[in-house]
């Protein structure tokens, strides 16, 4: 631990970042006053959240496609892009903001009634995620892996819950447990908690306050995730998985694993949900469920499934689980029988109008949408090796599904094992390469986040390229340590 | 204990439904939404999650709406319906879409950000928010009641590294696990299913939910809603609770006559032991005044939650206040590092998105440009409706009443007495079918509910949409009593 602070206290007595510090908070000026002043009174907002807490929080006043605008009359290119919930055709597409400017007034029944918009988002979704054979509209992704877990647990009667080690299911109980190691302090701060093979990981809570209960934590190793599934298949509610995420972003070892996994459930009659919420549209239009051919009870989206950064999530699947959560038609049948997940706005018309202009435009782009995404990070990523060859700076784009994905500096092109790599991510790097970028214009939170689609044009992607490239470059003049000395 | 005949009722329900009153009213209401219930119909094969079909409240005939302003909705049909369900109570401010919430709205479409980033509009609400609830130091915008109720829970047993959480039996704090439990009595089926027993350490933890297994002792403690035995239950965890989750009124027991003076006195008794206290104003947060429960009546706490109308536009937005020091458990200390194994994380990717802010912002702004006049109006409108019924029991022995709280959430019925001190009392005294034909009966006469026949109002409704629905509340009673409908059950 006092390794990493002394880093951190040479590095910020180093006199390059105090003039970047002290260049931000100028030409951030009146968003800092702006932080300060809600600092005090509201909790809530993303600026604030914990954890991945950004440095020098940006009041927005403007965002339109890839382009935001600050209070003080900065403008960036955003290659965050509201945590990728922007990312298909970035911030208020024309298409999407028409429509829903159309069902404002009188036309808009806001929440609790049934508005034909429902049905058409169903038919979209149909389209796009064909594998699911009916829908639910939440709030939150982790509204979704709750519900999923609800709807798993009251279709098995079993309560255990098995997710893997270092996926982040969002903010409930469970996804509280063995989130990303950015939240643990993996592993240069505290070390990884213990395997056993017949308990798995030991569970341990990254956020404060949250209980630990009917929880089963699975290593990134598959003989040892199959032997635990399979000892425990009697308890089990469900297995959570997802096949790619920030903490775990090499698909090539993923996706094999959670493959596996999936069918082994399958076999034993253990409700296998996967968590899309990143993934989701991603891959292609019908996910990476359909990519990957992967067997499913319940998948979870959130993310980009909703339009305009109005809360909208979905748990779909097959009906005989999603069916636990609907009435059967009289209340004195439901007593006993069902399930109640939804809440009072959930599902409303706005968030429904939203979601459906979106992925409407998203079915009316088709594979081009896709194509397009993949050649524009292909070209960032080879023009990234041969930086990485002439410069030696260990500069990667890591991610996955066309594109989620972080900017960072790992020795290697991919890590096999989870717990390598956690070991190998500079979050020192992270944090300055952020703050480089955010100087030369581009835009993203607290760590060097990388969404595209449709939000950038070719001509972005190479403004981002020289950013990312110009920024490497001058942490290098600095002596910046890229790669961290090995944990022991 | 009393219980009802479970096959009684059923009896009951199947004697009604054959008879031809009902079935001309079933056939009418089938003609008239014929569009709405192949709409209905078609999304039910495929997506589960909508209003109408909730479990437990399972509405007939549901309604597939292409219009609502102020209290007037349109179905699919061309049928216009008086609405005095606005959308669980969240729109009965000032109706649907009020005209300044929707241009506010409308301005920032197209140019402000989405969600992720900090938005100048969220300083104006906290400000605006500020302003009603002086009794809070600090806020947090989530999705909905839920999240806030499920946040002050998690920030309390942060705050206090404690995890027993106690709640009142039938008190409604949403869907999550602890919120299951013990919750309304219609969730439960009591009293055709008995309620549990009331023990040493409680009511014994159940489950109302599939799904959700009951909790352990160590994690859930059930109040009664009996003073002195819940005081006395929470003097003897006192040691072990994380908080004490109350509301001063709550639909399943509506009666603040009783409930007040306990939720009060339990509130101050938490604060006397240092046991933090969560009161709940999702549903009575600015009502009772712009400062809701807590303000009007000086219930005090250390984490308040609000939903419902403090949203527009249906767009979904919570907020939970209070205390700064437990809200701070969710804030980041600025650096991550410092952050490890101190923080909690309760916040969503859209989470206090900008249009959510600012539908909120516009109407909380005019419920402030309204003032006290507003309540005023309000209070005036449910003391006309509330003697009119008066009169009609006078002269017609219907017990037809508007039951309800806080000016004004509530819902008719026919119960026998005027005031409940007893919960479970209460929950015997309900007569459930007589909810669900009064609905039927309302939407033939133009009246829209769910599946009770709730009624939300405020600037919603005008005098004369009161008396329109007073007239067909009453003519509903009137021929439910021609056809002998037993409006008291045994």
């Amino acid at each position: 631990m006092t390794s990493m602070n002394e880093l951190i206290a040479d590095l910020f007595s180093q006199q390059w970042v105090i003039d970047l510090l002290t260049e931000l908070a100028e030409r951030q000026r009146g968003s800092l006053a702006l932080t300060e002043q809600v600092r005090p009174n509201s909790a809530g907002g993303h600026v604030f959240m914990p954890f991945h807490a950004p440095q020098f929080p940006l009041a927005v006043v403007e965002a339109s496609g890839s382009r935001l605008t600050d209070i003080d009359g900065n403008s960036y290119l955003d290659v965050h892009l509201g945590f990728g919930g922007q990312s298909l055709f970035g911030h208020n597409p024309p298409e999407v903001v028409e429509f829903v400017r159309s069902q404002l007034g009188v036309v808009n029944s806001g929440n609790g009634y049934l508005n034909p918009i429902e049905l058409k988002l169903v038919e979209v979704l149909r389209d796009l995620v064909p594998h699911n054979e009916k829908f639910a509209f939440l709030n939150s992704g982790t509204d979704a892996t709750n519900a999923a877990i609800r709807l798993a647990r009251a279709h098995t009667g079993r309560r255990l819950v098995a997710k893997f080690e270092g996926c982040w299911h969002g903010v409930h109980d469970i996804a509280a447990h063995n989130t990303s190691f950015l939240a643990h302090g993996h592993p240069r701060l505290r070390p990884f908690p213990e395997i056993s093979p017949d308990r798995g990981v030991t569970p341990e809570v990254g956020f404060k306050g949250a209980v630990s209960n009917d929880i089963l934590v699975l290593p990134h190793d598959t003989t040892l995730a199959l032997a635990l599934i399979e000892k425990h298949r009697d308890e089990l509610a469900c297995v959570l998985g997802e096949v790619a995420s920030q903490s775990v972003p090499f698909t090539e070892h993923n996706v094999p694993r959670i493959l596996e996994v999936a069918h082994r459930c399958k076999a034993l009659g253990v409700p296998f949900v996967l968590d899309e919420v990143l993934t989701g549209f991603r891959f292609g239009a019908a996910g990476a469920a359909a990519r990957f051919n992967i067997p499913t009870d319940l998948i979870c989206y959130g993310k980009v499934v909703s339009g305009l950064g109005v809360g909208l999530s979905v748990v779909a699947g097959r009906a005989e689980l999603i069916d636990r959560m609907q009435t059967t038609g009289l209340g004195l049948g439901d007593i006993g029988q069902k399930t109640f997940v939804q809440n009072t706005h959930s599902g409303n018309h706005l968030a429904l109008a939203a979601s459906y202009a979106a992925l409407r435009k998203l079915r009316d782009e088709g594979e081009p949408f896709y194509d397009r995404t993949r050649a524009k990070v292909h070209s960032l990523q080879s023009r990234l090796a041969e930086f990485r060859e002439e410069t030696s700076i260990p500069l990667r784009l890591l991610g996955f599904g066309e594109f989620c994905g972080t900017f960072g500096f790992v020795a290697e092109d991919s890590y096999a094992d989870y717990r390598e790599f956690a070991g190998a991510v500079n979050a020192l790097g992270s944090v300055m390469l952020t703050l480089q970028l955010r100087r030369r214009g581009v835009y993203t939170f607290s760590m060097p986040m990388f969404y595209t689609g449709d939000a950038h044009s070719d001509a972005d992607i190479d403004e981002v390229h020289t950013a990312v490239t110009e920024s490497a470059q001058e942490m290098e003049k600095h002596g910046f340590p890229f790669v961290l000395p090995p944990t022991t | 204990m009393t219980t009802v005949d479970k096959p009684s009722v059923e009896t009951l329900v199947a004697e009604l439904l054959s008879q031809q009153w009902v079935i001309d009213l079933f056939t009418e209401l089938a003609g008239r939404q014929a569009q709405s219930l192949a709409v209905s119909g078609l999304v039910r094969e495929r997506a589960a999650s909508n209003h109408v079909f909730w479990p437990f409240h399972a509405p007939q005939f549901p309604l597939v709406v292409e219009e609502a302003s102020g209290c007037r909705i349109t179905d699919i049909d061309g049928n216009t319906y008086l609405d005095s369900h606005l959308g669980f109570g969240s729109q009965a401010l000032f109706g649907h879409a009020p005209a300044r919430v929707v241009e506010f709205v409308r301005d920032q479409l197209a140019i402000t950000s989405g969600n992720g980033y900090l938005n100048p509009i969220e300083q104006k609400l906290v400000d605006l928010l500020g302003g009603f609830l002086p009794h809070a130091e600090k806020f947090a915008f989530l999705n909905s009641g839920t999240d806030a109720t499920n946040a002050a829970i998690r920030l309390t047993r942060a705050h206090t590294g404690k995890r027993l959480v106690a709640k009142f039996e039938g008190a409604l704090h949403g869907v999550h696990d602890i919120a299951a439990h013990n919750t309304a009595f219609w969730y439960h089926g009591h009293p055709v299913q008995p309620f549990p027993e009331i023990g040493p350490d409680g009511i014994a933890p159940l489950p109302a939910l599939t799904g959700v297994a009951p909790l352990p002792p160590t994690e859930l403690l059930v109040l009664p809603n009996d003073l002195d035995v819940a005081i006395a239950l929470i003097e003897k965890h006192r040691g072990e609770l994380a908080c004490v989750l109350g509301e001063a009124v709550s639909s399943s027991f509506p009666y603040p006559e009783h409930t007040v003076p306990l939720i009060k006195a339990v509130a101050e008794r938490c604060q006397a032991l240092r046991v933090p206290f969560v009161l709940d104003e999702v549903l009575t947060g600015f009502r009772y005044g712009p400062s809701g429960a807590a303000g009007y009546f000086g219930i005090p706490a250390d984490l308040y939650t609000y939903g419902k109308v403090v949203t527009g536009l249906g767009l979904p937005l919570s907020v939970i206040g209070g205390k700064a020091e437990i809200l701070d458990h969710m804030q980041t200390s600025g650096l991550p590092l410092t952050d490890l194994g101190r923080k909690t994380c309760v916040q969503t990717t859209h989470a206090g998105n900008h249009l959510s802010l600012a539908a909120s912002y516009a109407s909380l702004s005019l419920l402030q440009e309204a003032g006290p006049a507003y309540y005023e109006r309000t209070r005036a409108k449910v003391g006309r409706v509330r003697s009119r019924l008066a009169d009609f029991r006078a002269e017609t022995g219907i017990p037809l009443r508007l039951m309800g709280f806080g000016d004004f959430i509530g819902s008719f019925g026919f119960v026998a007495e005027e005031s409940y001190a007893d919960y479970r009392e209460f929950a015997e005294a309900v007569n459930p079918i007589g909810l669900f034909f009064l609905t039927l009966m309302l939407r033939q006469r133009g009246v829209y509910t769910l599946s009770l026949p709730m009624f939300f109002t405020g600037d919603a409704h005008s005098e004369s949409d009161v008396d329109e629905l007073l007239t067909a509340v009453t003519d509903s009673a009137l021929e439910l009593d021609k056809h002998g409908f037993p409006f008291v059950l045994p």
